[in-house]
């Protein structure tokens, strides 16, 4: 019944990021600037996600997205940023590794020159905060990139996700400090968690099911897709999946975008798409894990 | 004699609150006294030390409200919570203070017809996206149900309805309603939770984070400056906020507790 309700979320949810593609545009503002490749990354998750699944890369949907990644990773503006920007490094990465994953070589990255950045830049110096690190650490990984970061568990301990947090207390940025960890040490959920032991990782899995609770108690459609699938990540049971999935699908609006935060009837439809396309996109994430199946990381 | 692991946060509030009840003037009203006297009472079943006259104050202090506002015709029985009326007459018992009022209004409560029998939302998900008028509904029908937790519900119907509430307690305190967030830490206790469940642990750690110095549980300078007309911040938010989270630490904390008679 949860992969089904997950299943019909799914299609409207591709659907409509198909049809807002260009948001996710880096460029669709001009030239790069401040946080414009945040939303082409967020795809590249997506894609990451899809890369071995069921959907082909030439279904027409899956192949208009990565055409997208392509053309932005093929463009010389957007290559060059990391090298006079380093922080979004991360941003390109991903970009680069899902278009791997795709089977895509359109414009592979130069590894060795982005080692030596990592060497040379602050990016590894102490300055980030602990899962930031982890996300970087992440990134190069995911695109076997050298380097000489800690490893998962010295990362994952210096994070708010291995203090025992207070629920009550966890604002809405620390509940997406603690997913984003879980997906870096899980890879996505394709991986057993790095750096997590059993009793850490059945304590996570019952914190994000009693967040699950609280998100969906307010109508954060946000975190609750990102909970969901923290829990399928983690592999532990989230006894409020089955009813996120019901109200998010609820939630969903006829055009298959779910709701941010922010979200209103009426808005102008530049911002009636930046205040969907997040969460669409990360329900999106979690239905394609869903659908998956099976414990990533037994 | 029970021993609360809180009692110096508890005693604090007691002080608070008897001074409250204690207070002269109409202002006051008999409301806030009877939350006073529960409090109290319930504090002192729990074994937290208070001085020896302070709840026959709170009694008397209560005893001659009532009857100021049922002379001005103010008093209405239907505005109180029945149980809390109940239990503040048992307690105005213990210390040997007569309210004919309030034995009037208990004795209009037996004669009333009995309340409809406990209806949850069918599932988690509504019980999730319920709203706090039901939820607060459900609060006191389990309490009644399971007679503040004397006679626990079967385990699989008490184990379903755990884990949405615990959510539901948790959301709300970190909305900052306090009432509610303690109602529901109660009714999880009737459910069968208690100490070392981490819903409790930590609903108790951020309860006690709440408290002021003088005692009063609750900060509330931001609903104290934009309430239109202007609250009386004594009356209307810490006495019945205080009170609600006594009532809960007490019940969530102390061994052996129980409100039932």
């Amino acid at each position: 019944m949860t992969a089904d309700r997950a299943g019909r979320v799914l299609d409207g949810a591709r659907g409509w990021i198909d049809r807002h593609l260009e948001h996710f545009d880096p460029f669709k503002d001009g030239e790069l600037s401040g946080l414009c490749e945040i939303p082409l990354t967020e795809l590249a998750l997506l894609e990451l996600l899809d890369a071995g699944g069921a959907v082909t890369p030439d279904e027409p949907r899956r192949r208009r997205r990565l055409e997208l990644l392509a053309s932005a990773q093929s463009a010389a503006a957007y290559r060059e940023r990391p090298f006079r920007e380093p922080e979004t490094l991360v941003s390109h990465l991903l970009v680069a590794a899902a278009l791997s994953a795709a089977g895509r070589a359109d414009a592979p990255l130069d590894a060795a020159a982005i080692a030596r950045l990592v060497r040379a830049s602050t990016l590894t110096v102490p300055a980030l905060p602990p899962h930031r690190t982890m996300e970087l650490r992440h990134a190069l990984d995911l695109c076997g990139i050298a380097h000489e970061m800690p490893s998962y568990a010295a990362l994952f301990r210096a994070t708010l996700a291995a203090h025992a947090p207070n629920p009550i207390f966890m604002s809405n940025p620390e509940a997406y400090i603690l997913t984003h960890v879980v997906f870096y040490a899980t890879d996505l959920g394709r991986r057993a968690p790095l750096g997590i032991d059993a009793r850490e990782r059945a304590r996570l899995g019952r914190l994000a099911e009693r967040l699950l609770g609280m998100y969906l108690a307010v109508g954060n459609w946000d975190l609750s897709a990102e909970l969901i699938f923290t829990s399928r990540c983690l592999g532990t049971a989230n006894a409020f999946a089955d009813a996120g999935w019901r109200c998010i699908a609820d939630a969903q609006t006829p055009d298959g975008g779910v709701p941010g935060t922010r979200w209103r009837p009426g808005l102008e439809p530049d911002d009636d798409t930046a205040t969907r396309y997040h969460t669409t996109l990360v329900t999106a994430i979690a239905a394609t894990a869903e659908i998956a199946g099976g414990a990533p990381c037994s | 004699m029970l021993v609360t692991p809180h009692a110096d946060e508890l005693e604090r509030a007691l002080a608070f609150v008897h001074a409250c009840g204690t207070a002269p003037g109409e202002r006051w009203g008999s409301r806030p006294r009877l939350q006073a006297l529960f409090g109290a009472w319930v504090a002192e079943r729990a074994g937290i030390p208070a001085p020896a006259a302070a709840l026959g104050e709170l009694a008397a202090s209560t005893r001659d409200a009532l009857a100021a506002e049922d002379g001005r015709g103010a008093f209405d029985t239907r505005a109180h919570d029945p149980s809390l009326l109940l239990l503040c007459r048992d307690a105005m018992r213990s210390r040997g203070v007569a309210s004919t009022v309030l034995e009037r209004c208990c004795g209009e409560l037996a004669s009333a017809p009995p309340p409809r029998g406990l209806r949850l939302p069918d599932g988690p998900a509504l019980l999730l996206r319920a709203d706090a008028a039901t939820i607060r509904t459900v609060c006191n029908g389990l309490a009644a149900a399971t007679r503040f937790g004397a006679e626990p519900l079967p385990e699989p119907q008490a184990a379903a309805l755990r884990l949405p509430l615990a959510a539901r307690m948790l959301q709300t305190l970190r909305d900052y309603d306090l009432v509610l967030g303690t109602s529901l830490l109660r009714t999880l206790v009737y459910l069968g939770a208690g100490p070392g469940d981490d819903d409790v642990e930590d609903a108790i750690a951020h309860l006690l984070c709440q408290q002021q110095p003088d005692g009063r549980f609750g900060w509330y300078a931001r609903e104290l400056r934009s309430c239109d007309p202007p609250l009386d911040a004594d009356r209307d938010l810490h006495v019945p906020v205080t009170v609600a989270v006594v009532w809960a630490l007490v019940e969530a904390t102390t061994p052996g507790f129980s409100l039932a008679l």
